[in-house]
């Protein structure tokens, strides 16, 4: 039997993964999709806890959280190519000033 | 298995189209992998690039055009994400919810449409990049910087030369960019 | 039900580690695909058909396709553009998640939540999140979620904006 206890657990990993992902990696595209992965994660958690008080409004908020993500990646994104056209690099650790 | 399954089952013809599709995609790999006869020769390794000879890596930068496209098509994908339920539940409601419903769902599209009305203003979504869509632009120098003559290599007389810029236009450096745009896209009076 | 579950949860954790430990940027985004895809099975599970089909098409569609034009745009998908140095962080943050996860769990949360008793039980079908119950829900007048939905909307202006600007900026010399 699944209990809301088995989903919790898991987007307890899933978002600890994220978290990981995001400290280790060079790789700011790589470091946006461990964020999404963090998103999903609660995202998860908001679902399985709404199923659990046999409400919809979790579903509302991942509903809502959906559309953020979306802004975040498509500005996020703009943004980095705006870094790349710039300095020709990409690398997190290069890109340290706010101002060059 | 215990308990009241009730529409869950409604989701098994939704199990077997992915079943059937997988294994029809499965089929033809492994078909063709196990049946097709193999004569490997560096002709036929290339890259298949419409008969062409390959010019090149695969792996190219886009312009981009493609991204900021890309981009746009996400956002307004959240935007039918919300047209979904409220076209599912419009018809449901009485005369008066119909109205806050249409009112409700009238803001949401308006607002973004100042956002559409903002990409069609910026020329976000042209492709071609003429005189036209440049002096409206912002200008990157080399685009205005007077280019080399073009050799075709049959020329008998020296090269081809370049029209003359008309007397009234200043020439490249003399003067600010904004100018000599303004210069060369205005007719002489 | 329970099978299912837990040869989903592994491909979404092992697909999610992969997706962290690979060097290369378009394999990332490939395991991330399958993290979503079993994310919106997770969600079905969860009688939450519509976020399902949601996640499919934005998550699983929009954005992954987005991450690989970047990629591409980027030209990063040689392995050797971005080599991670061998360092002793790959070992730490590994200790380091093992005792988040290990922290979360002990939290009190799992605790408190095993002395609610569950509306229905996890195995019974609730019609909730079709996408009739999402929409009765969102632009219902008594709920409270009309202002968050037309907020959104000015959000996804501002997203619009901000991508344009990004996008059509020209690198202009700052030399006079």
């Amino acid at each position: 039997m699944i209990t809301t206890e088995h989903y919790l657990v898991l987007s307890a990993i899933l978002f600890t993964v994220g978290t990981i992902g995001v400290l280790v990696k060079r790789n700011p595209i790589v470091i946006f999709m461990c964020i999404e992965l963090m998103l999903n994660a609660a995202n998860l958690t908001l679902v399985a806890l709404g199923r659990h008080f046999g409400q919809v409004n979790g579903q509302m908020y991942v509903i809502f959280a959906l559309a953020v993500a979306a802004a975040e990646v498509s500005v996020g994104l703009g943004i980095i190519v705006a870094i790349f056209r710039t300095k020709e690099t990409i690398n997190i650790d290069e890109v340290n000033l706010m101002k060059f | 298995m215990s308990g009241n399954h009730g529409d869950i089952l409604a989701y098994v013809p939704l199990l077997v189209l992915i079943g059937v599709s997988t294994a029809i995609a499965l089929a033809m790999v492994v078909g063709s992998f196990l049946l097709g006869p193999k004569k490997p020769t560096a002709y036929k390794a290339t890259a298949y690039e419409c008969g062409m000879t390959p010019i090149g890596s695969a792996r190219e930068r886009f312009p981009v055009k493609f991204y900021l496209i890309a981009m746009l098509f996400i956002v307004f994908d959240i935007e039918t994400i919300f047209l979904y339920p409220w076209a599912v539940t419009y018809r449901a409601q009485g005369y008066d919810l119909k109205i806050f419903y249409f009112a409700e769902m009238l803001v949401f599209v308006a607002i973004l449409f100042v956002g559409y009305f903002y990409i069609l203003g910026r020329r976000a979504l042209d492709w071609d990049e003429s005189e036209r869509a440049v002096a409206r632009d912002p200008i990157s120098p080399e685009i205005l910087a007077p280019r080399p003559p073009i050799r075709f290599g049959n020329e008998k007389s020296g090269p081809v030369r370049r029209l003359p810029e008309p007397a009234h236009v200043p020439a490249y450096g003399a003067v600010s960019q904004e100018e000599r745009i303004a210069a060369l896209t205005s007719r002489r009076e | 039900m329970l099978i299912l579950f837990w040869i989903l949860a592994l491909t979404c954790v092992g697909a999610s580690i992969a997706m962290v430990v690979t060097q290369n940027p378009v394999r990332s985004a490939l395991y991330l695909v399958i993290t979503f895809l079993c994310v919106a099975v997770f969600y079905v599970m969860l009688s939450a058909q519509f976020l399902a089909a949601v996640q499919i098409i934005v998550y699983a569609g929009a954005i992954m396709v987005l991450f690989l034009f970047v990629i591409m745009l980027l030209n990063l998908g040689a392995p050797q553009a971005l080599r991670e140095r061998g360092t002793l962080q790959p070992f730490f943050a590994a200790v380091l998640g093992t005792a988040f996860v290990v922290m979360l769990l002990l939290s009190n949360s799992l605790v408190a939540l095993s002395k609610v008793r569950p509306a229905a039980p996890p195995e019974v079908y609730v019609p909730l999140g079709t996408v009739e119950g999402i929409g009765k829900n969102l632009f219902d007048p008594k709920q409270p979620w009309i202002l968050p939905f037309e907020i959104t909307s000015i959000l996804l202006l501002v997203a619009i904006v901000g991508a344009v600007i990004m996008a059509k900026r020209r690198i202009q010399d700052h030399t006079p």
